[in-house]
């Protein structure tokens, strides 16, 4: 690293100290940043897929409202588990993991679900 | 202090511009500037979602069009009597939601300035460029198939007038008079789009004009749902469609707008009506911006969707270099909202996180019978991969009753994506 470059970043480092201690990070923007962290987190991310078929009101496709956590995570993992399943869902459903599965599960949940 | 103060501070400071991608707190605090241009199912979802995630963000869509002609159920226009108005979507959902939409042509774009130009006199500032301009037809790559050209054979994969045009000749159409199509070879908008189009045509002709047939000339050997589209073509349509591939001489090297004729390499047809899918390229907005490669479409990282070849803008949708994701209206309404929240993080100094995407496409090959293709993607790593395990098409040889419920879904599907895209 060139001399101007460490001193460069040194330079940012410090800008951001100064900004973070002098008071014109507010309190306003950390919360503001941490729901901006909280609105994109992985289980807000993973339920984009979701939305583009299943909605409040959509028929066909099943709407995801009224189900809690138990429920949702019980059918994911049974599309999953059914090797002969022919659904979109089947077929969908064996890319997810248990882990990402769950996040679903609870992201949707109708009580305590983001959504 | 506004971002263009901070820039300034950073030059000053003797930083590049990668020095902006860092962590950056105080970036939150700026109103960022958030410019889409399309507002198609990629641009009208990534405002839609900004709206949501960054309220407090200035977001500006910039559309050539006050109304959205949609392409999906568009091949329905052509063969059933669905309405091209079923089609059409406003953008007053996202004005509600605080969205400039400004119905005017994005001129030009300068990735340095980073300003798009939307008349002589006025230019508008960006933080983060969000570029969904669809597709552009590539003119002259087939020979004689230029933009008067289809006028004569019109290629209606842009919804709207086009759509109309072709209809408007089939209903022209004399009984017993072949109908010709003409299907490039990949990449292009909505893979099994014209398999689609070719059964909604055939269909048309078994009820309207039962002694014509449809000829589909392909540049390819195989194709999207080959397998189900032939199946239900051999039970639907066994005098009104025939497809011939590549090997076949399927290959159409030149038309004639002027004599009305088409050539392959060893045939030459003249019908009434002909239907030409051109080769295609992103939107050529993305040519100006500077995002698209010598292949015509645009590379990008998939974690945030932004452009391998300018910093600061994204590029989602059909224009996009994003295989094994095909260019579908699903695709691009998903992309748009991994982006928006990629995007969303990046101007408040988090970084973008991977995910895991999903695709679904149904096609019609009656009007109350559809079959489907479904994937699953991982842009762990910044790469995007199909989940192995996952995805893969409807059964061969199912009951009715599986393909009317996939018809269901699909219609379904439409309404939820389109209010979900549009508001």
């Amino acid at each position: 690293m060139s001399k101007s470059h460490s001193l460069g970043a040194a330079l940012l480092l410090a800008f951001l100290g100064l900004a973070a201690c002098g008071g014109s990070v507010t309190d306003h923007d950390d919360v503001k940043n941490t729901s901006i962290a909280q609105l994109t987190n992985r289980s807000a991310s993973l339920a984009l897929a979701c939305a583009g078929c299943h909605s409040e009101t959509s028929t066909a496709v099943v709407s995801l409202k009224g189900y809690g956590a138990e429920a949702l995570r019980d059918s994911l993992l049974r599309y999953r588990a059914e090797t002969d399943g022919i659904t979109v869902m089947h077929r969908l459903a064996r890319g997810y993991s248990d882990d990402d599965i769950e996040l679903l599960a609870n992201y949707f949940d109708q009580d305590k679900g983001e959504r | 202090m506004t971002q263009l103060d901070r820039r300034f501070l950073l030059k000053a400071m003797g930083l590049g511009t990668a020095s902006l991608a860092l962590p950056t707190p105080a970036f939150a605090r700026a109103k960022a500037r958030i410019v889409i241009i399309g507002g198609g199912f990629g641009g009208a979802s990534a405002a839609q979602t900004l709206a949501t995630v960054l309220p407090s963000s200035n977001i500006t869509l910039i559309d050539a069009n006050a109304t959205y002609t949609a392409c999906p159920f568009s091949n329905l226009v052509l063969g059933t009597d669905r309405a091209l108005s079923a089609q059409q979507f406003g953008y007053d959902g996202l004005r509600r939601l605080g969205v400039t939409v400004l119905n005017t042509l994005a001129l030009d774009v300068d990735p340095v300035a980073q300003t798009v130009t939307v008349s002589d006199a006025e230019t508008i500032g960006y933080d983060r460029l969000i570029l969904s301009p669809g597709i552009d037809m590539r003119w002259n790559a087939l020979e004689g198939y230029d933009e008067a050209a289809a006028q004569i054979f019109p290629h209606a994969w842009k919804a709207g007038p086009q759509t109309l045009l072709l209809r408007q000749k089939l209903d022209a159409l004399e009984d017993g008079q072949p109908v010709i199509m003409s299907v490039p070879t990949a990449p292009f908008r909505c893979p099994p789009g014209p398999y689609e189009r070719a059964s909604m045509i055939a269909h048309y002709l078994k009820t309207r004009k039962p002694r014509s047939k449809l000829i589909v000339l392909d540049a390819k050997d195989s194709f999207s749902k080959k397998a189900l589209f032939q199946e239900a073509w051999d039970e639907h349509y066994p005098d009104h469609l025939e497809w011939r591939g590549a090997s076949d001489d399927g290959t159409v090297s030149r038309v004639d707008a002027a004599t009305e004729t088409i050539e392959t390499d060893f045939e030459s047809f003249d019908a009434s009506v002909i239907n030409i899918i051109p080769p295609q390229k992103a939107g050529s907005i993305a040519d100006r911006a500077g995002v698209s490669d010598g292949t015509g479409w645009c590379p990008i990282d998939p974690l945030a969707f932004e452009s391998t070849q300018q910093a600061n803008i994204h590029v989602i949708g059909d224009a996009t270099i994003a295989a094994p994701m095909p260019k579908s209206a699903f695709s691009a309404n998903l992309q748009a909202k991994v982006c928006a929240m990629g995007v969303a993080r990046l101007v408040s100094g988090l970084e973008p996180q991977a995910t895991i995407l999903s695709n679904t496409c149904y096609s019609f090959t009656t009007p109350d019978e559809a079959i489907s293709i479904a994937g699953v993607y991982s842009n762990e790593n910044n790469i995007l991969m199909s989940v192995s395990e996952a995805g893969g098409v409807s059964s061969l040889s199912a009951v009715k009753s599986i393909r009317n419920q996939e018809a269901d879904q699909a219609r379904s599907w439409f309404e939820t994506i389109t209010s979900e895209t549009f508001g």
